[in-house]
């Protein structure tokens, strides 16, 4: 018996100090992907980062994927894997890693977690990071209020989550500025990847009469179904989506994940990294100031007039001279938000729009729980 | 009825057709497959193998053809009129691929008498992994997408619609009415016996893999050749399905047919119902995004309850090794 122990406590050291020589290595990033990296949107363009890393750093780091996780239980295996095989930072790209992320982080706490979109930091190893992709909602309201002939137009929403939440509340609350007779019909299809569900949900609203159609999901799917019918535009989503609509793209919100992960990645290697909640929208600070996570991709199919007028909205968001949820904002129910109530000139960060659970006035139905 | 009714019950009838054909065209052929006694949980992996290769020719009958590599010279790069004749080329590519890969299935199984679930597991991660990196060496992730939009139909409906359709009254016939579906029978009842018998069990049970899979390629090419563009891991669970609609049809083609549109529908309804009841509850819609799931548990519960359905149909030696006396 005490053999044994004597072993173990042999192996237990060994293992130590391979890890504490690894740190001469190049530095190991993993990441770990809810869909395949061909998916064309979401989890290709965090893939897109890492490729960015690799270019940035070369020899000096070395990166891993696993594509295909389910969200859940099946996520901790994976997260668990890469901590084991001596990653020291390693991202997780999807709202339903958080938990996972959370756990497996408590047992290798000499391990760097990156989580995205979510919000629970339980241990010191864990930051969060999001893009504030409502941002581009803003003008995409803006685009589909003046662009709609029907005044119909369907939203394929995934998961009643806040990032999914605020991206419609964003775009009701432009589109019935500009166009208050324009109606959203919000479909949840409780997926993030399955093209022909998404495709069937675009279809479903053009038969209804939709001439819109905005998907929060990852596939372009969606827009293929668009530009199959004369006259249906869409909006792209996560990527650059315009090759799939020559005739019926008219903007795609795309990730920008580039520079945070270089950020990140140079952070580990000269030991500086610390626990962050980082949100960029369109710039780093709200201000302006740097490249942020959003960008608005290939304005096409619209009039120039309506162009400038688009490319002014996204300048005057970017610069932080316009917010997205400019007081007064009424909820659903005519109800004034807190915020606004409180006297403050828009809707604040926390907690209101992290934990967004409710719609604005103009939307229909109600919000699954 | 007034003609919004009429055209909703139209479209939705339409969004059936779509999602239930692939759903339909794959259990057709793992039923045939399951009959001969051979249970090949690889369904999901041959239909995206089956979808990337029907993908892949349809691209290159397309838009260019420019076989540089193979013949020297020979670089034709233009538009091209995609004919009915392109499209059946297509369809040919995808079930040959769905069958090459049944055919290591059934090397595996019926050469190497591997076990039947373990092999079948493993083609469906093979076909989704070599899939995936077959696809991104010949498109690049970047590439741009090829719409089969003017693929064929006849009534107002994809070849392949009606092809899944008359195959459900030919696969009844031939197992119910004709000497092979008698053989295929009794391999799949008692492989003992039939072996007895004189007949070659490994080599039907083979021929009818091969069949499972090219029927299997045929439901991947009509998601991406019909209703959207290949993507990686396109078929998102399609061929689990298809295995689950054997199960629920007990074996026998009207069933599985029958079984394949109310999935369909109860899909097509769960997108839809909310343009005909705006007011729909969105309890209710939650409801019905589980119901063929709950449809399918009800259903396999009733069954159960009933011996007659299960021993009638269910072949006797389904999954089991076919070890030949020697």
């Amino acid at each position: 018996m005490k053999k044994l122990l004597l072993a173990a406590a042999f192996t237990v050291a060994t293992t130590l100090s391979a890890g504490a020589t690894a740190q001469d290595g190049p530095t190991k990033v993993g990441f770990v992907y809810v869909g395949p990296i061909g998916d064309l949107g979401w989890t290709y363009r965090h893939d897109i980062g890492r490729k960015a890393i690799e270019e940035e750093f070369g020899d000096k780091v070395e990166t891993t994927y696993i594509e295909n996780v389910p969200e859940g239980a099946e996520a901790v295996k994976a997260i668990t894997q890469l901590a084991e095989t001596g990653h020291d930072l390693i991202f997780t790209t999807s709202f339903g890693f958080m938990d996972p992320t959370n756990e497996v982080a408590k047992q290798y706490p000499d391990v760097k977690f990156e989580h995205a979109t979510g919000y629970k930091r339980e241990s010191e190893n864990v930051s969060t990071f999001s893009a504030r992709f409502y941002e581009g909602r803003v003008v995409q309201g803006l685009i589909a209020a003046k662009m709609t002939k029907t005044n119909k137009i369907g939203y394929i929403a995934s998961f009643p989550i806040p990032e999914v939440v605020r991206g419609i509340n964003a775009f009701q609350m432009e589109l019935a500025k500009h166009n208050p007779d324009a109606k959203v019909d919000v479909k949840w299809v409780f997926t993030w990847f399955d093209p022909a569900k998404e495709a069937e949900a675009a279809q479903a609203f053009i038969d209804a009469g939709a001439d819109i159609i905005i998907q929060h999901t990852d596939s372009p799917a969606a827009m293929t179904i668009a530009e199959k019918t004369e006259g249906v535009y869409a909006f792209g989503q996560a990527s650059d989506m315009s090759r799939f609509g020559a005739t019926s793209h008219l903007m795609s919100i795309v990730d920008n994940w580039d520079s945070y992960y270089i950020d990140r990645v140079r952070a580990v290697m000269d030991d500086s990294w610390s626990q962050t909640d980082t949100w960029w929208g369109l710039s780093k600070d709200g201000q302006g100031n740097g490249v942020g996570m959003v960008e608005l991709g290939s304005y096409s199919n619209i009039s120039d007039e309506l162009m400038a007028e688009a490319k002014a909205l996204e300048e005057s968001l970017r610069s932080g001279a316009r917010h997205s949820f400019p007081c007064p904002v009424y909820k659903q129910d005519g109800e004034l938000a807190k915020d606004c109530a409180d006297g403050k000139d828009h809707l604040q960060d926390f907690p209101t729009l992290v934990s967004m659970d409710w719609y604005i006035q103009g939307i229909e139905g109600s919000l699954p729980k | 009825m007034n003609p919004e009714t009429l055209s909703f019950l139209i479209n939705l009838l339409a969004a059936a057709v779509l999602l239930a054909t692939p759903l339909l065209l794959a259990a057709l052929g793992e039923l045939v497959v399951e009959k001969s006694g051979v249970l090949n949980l690889g369904v999901e992996g041959m239909m995206l193998i089956g979808a990337l290769f029907g993908y892949i020719a349809a691209y290159n009958l397309q838009t260019i053809t420019c076989l540089e590599e193979l013949i020297p010279g020979f670089c034709q790069k233009e538009e091209r009129v995609f004919t009915t004749g392109d499209y059946l080329l297509a369809l040919c590519c995808a079930a040959l691929a769905g069958a090459m890969l049944a055919a290591v299935f059934g090397f595996l199984t019926q050469g190497l008498r591997a076990n039947h679930v373990a092999v079948g597991l493993g083609l469906s991660i093979l076909g989704a992994g070599l899939s995936n990196s077959l696809g991104s060496n010949f498109f690049g992730v970047n590439y741009t997408s090829v719409q089969v939009a003017d693929h064929p139909e006849l009534f107002g409906q994809d070849l392949l619609v009606w092809f899944s359709l008359i195959m459900v009254p030919v696969i009844w016939y031939v197992l119910q009415r004709t000497r092979t579906g008698l053989v295929i029978r009794a391999v799949g009842e008692n492989h003992d016996s039939a072996f007895a018998l004189g007949y070659h069990v490994p080599r039907i049970r083979f021929y009818c893999i091969l069949f499972g899979g090219a029927m299997a390629g045929l439901a991947g090419a009509f998601i991406v050749l019909v209703h959207v563009d290949w993507k990686e891991g396109v078929t998102v669970g399609k061929g689990w399905l298809a295995l689950a609609l054997i199960l629920f049809g007990t074996w026998r083609p009207v069933r599985v047919l029958a079984g394949a549109y109310i999935f369909g529908l109860l899909w097509a309804s769960e997108l839809r119902l909310d343009n005909l009841f705006p007011d729909w509850q969105l309890e209710w819609k939650t409801i019905l995004t589980t119901s063929p799931y709950i449809f399918t548990i009800l259903v396999l519960v009733l069954i159960s309850r009933n011996p007659r359905l299960i021993h009638q149909n269910a072949p006797g030696s389904l999954g089991k090794i076919f070890n030949p006396p020697s």
